[in-house]
């Protein structure tokens, strides 16, 4: 199967949230029904982050263009990452990848531990706490096994999504930045084509990447690299401690002491000094 | 006639064992979720009953020193002063020699002690110091939908580093208090069993506090 992935371009988006409300929709997921839960923030972001109930985000941010302030929008939400820092975490193999590169977090599996939220270099899987399961976007992989696009990029009015196969959008993007560089946004560039071994949701960012929050060169957080470590670490230091004390042990065997109440040397040399 | 001295009391060591059974299926479920391979083999239903019951025990973990805390502060303030008494030259001494002993005990001839070996001492300090941060650091985790990512990233590697502390630190515990090894034989029930050593055992282990309980004749029992 080939590779497909989602294309952004950060050009022609509206920041008209459609995406964002289409997500929900399809996938069942509320929105606060509480008067202003969300603490206004002087921006049009609905919230200030992903959350349990949010697998896609519409964010807001303002950059200096040649005509003067314009928005810097971004479509934050799972990258499916080729090499997914989650999916080496998750204690119950509750995240994996699809075959059309697709980072899937099956929610009837996951335990709710978090550990993909902290090795995520994103932040992006999140704890759905009425269900005690964290949440990510799933691509629509139910959605794509049909045939179909995902609900977010078949929503977009403003055509700012594509779907197909990872090879053409790739093509797609940079052919966009050349044309964005060629219009006078020199900074613009494509994210994910690198980015974690290369990822299934790409952006192109018109004023560049920190524009538009994404971080450059990401890693799996380094907590979780230490973590990593510390696994065999602790394996070791226990079997180093065993193995140490076993020799010890065996050093030991045969040791008698006057005075003492319980015998340690084995019951056949004990009944033989007897006789 | 046996002559012993009561070293711990009932309520002494039924605080730990109950802690003693908490540490141990804290360990065996938080392997559970520590080591991805065992939790995959295992499948999430059994994950999610581990980590139910870590959640379970960790409050009994938590509770049950506090409760001796509260209950016999006496008794707490005696192991703290146990803990940070003076080293003199047998306390020394004894930790120079104590690598020596452990592959030689048969010709390696050990200081007389007080009430808490000096090895001891520094292994109890790093055990409370490793179990507070896992009960501290494991409450924040358990608190994991209200605190950042970033607090939760922390708490989770500070939980670790305690888990590989308090696994390396129990491997010796168990060899040494539950008496494997052959010099400290007998020695379990002190915790596990009526509290008592003979006076033999006391002497050879801990001289200087084996006097002054003959001195004193507070706790010595004679059967
Ligand atoms: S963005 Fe984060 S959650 Fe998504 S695949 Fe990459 S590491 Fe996993
Ligand atoms: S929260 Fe769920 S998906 Fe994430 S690592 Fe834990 S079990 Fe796996």
């Amino acid at each position: 199967m080939t590779e497909s992935a989602i294309l952004y371009d950060s050009s022609k988006c509206s920041a008209c949230k459609g995406c964002q409300v289409q997500c929900k929709q399809w996938n069942m997921l509320p929105s606060s029904l509480t008067k202003d839960d969300y603490e206004f923030t002087g921006s049009y972001q609905s919230m200030s982050d992903l959350n349990g109930d949010t697998r896609l985000l519409m964010e807001f941010r303002e950059e200096d263009a040649p005509e003067g302030i314009e928005w810097a929008f971004s479509r934050r939400a799972c990258y499916h990452c080729a090499e997914p820092a989650c999916l080496e975490v998750c204690p119950v193999g509750a995240i994996s990848k699809l075959e059309n590169g697709t980072v899937k977090l099956d929610s009837s599996k996951c335990v709710g531990c978090k550990y993909c939220t902290v090795a995520c270099p994103f932040d992006v899987p999140k704890y759905r706490e009425n269900f005690s399961v964290t949440n990510k976007c799933t691509m629509c992989d139910d959605r794509v096994e049909q045939g179909r696009e995902p609900a977010c990029v078949q929503t977009c009015p403003a055509g700012a999504m594509t779907f197909g196969s990872r090879d053409e959008m790739v093509s797609e993007g940079e052919a966009r930045v050349a044309e964005l560089k060629a219009a006078g946004f020199d900074k613009a560039e494509l994210y994910g084509v690198t980015e974690m071994g290369g990822m299934h949701s790409l952006f192109v960012a018109k004023y560049g990447y920190e524009a538009h929050g994404l971080i450059r060169d990401p890693k799996a957080s380094d907590v979780s690299g230490l973590m990593s470590l510390l696994k065999p670490l602790t394996g070791l230091g226990v079997a180093a401690m065993i193995g140490g004390l076993g020799v010890s042990f065996l050093a030991s065997m045969g040791y008698e002491r006057e005075g003492m109440n319980v015998k340690s040397k084995p019951k056949d040399d004990a009944a033989k000094e007897a006789k | 006639m046996t002559v012993y001295i009561q070293r711990h009391s009932l309520f002494k060591r039924v605080i730990h064992g109950v802690h003693m059974v908490a540490t141990l299926i804290l360990l065996v479920s938080g392997a559970v979720v520590f080591i991805p391979a065992l939790g995959r083999a295992v499948g999430p239903e059994v994950v999610q009953m581990f980590r139910i019951s870590h959640r379970v025990f960790a409050v009994v973990f938590i509770v049950a020193p506090l409760y001796g805390l509260i209950a016999a502060p006496k008794g707490f303030v005696h192991i703290v002063k146990n803990l940070f008494a003076p080293w003199d030259a047998d306390d020394k001494r004894f930790m120079v020699l104590f690598a020596k002993y452990l592959f030689t005990p048969k010709t390696t001839h050990m200081p007389k002690q007080h009430e808490v070996k000096s090895g001891q001492r520094l292994a109890d300090a790093l055990l409370i110091f490793a179990a507070v941060l896992i009960a501290v650091t494991g409450v924040v985790l358990w608190a994991g939908a209200f605190v950042s990512a970033d607090v939760f990233r922390i708490a989770l590697f500070l939980h670790d580093v305690a888990f590989f502390l308090i696994a390396c630190i129990m491997v010796v515990h168990v060899y040494l208090g539950a008496g494997v090894w052959q010099p400290y034989r007998g020695l379990a029930r002190l915790m596990l069993g009526n509290g008592r050593v003979t006076v033999e055992e006391a002497r050879y282990h801990w001289g200087h506090w084996a006097e002054v309980e003959l001195a004193s004749g507070k706790n010595v029992i004679e059967e």
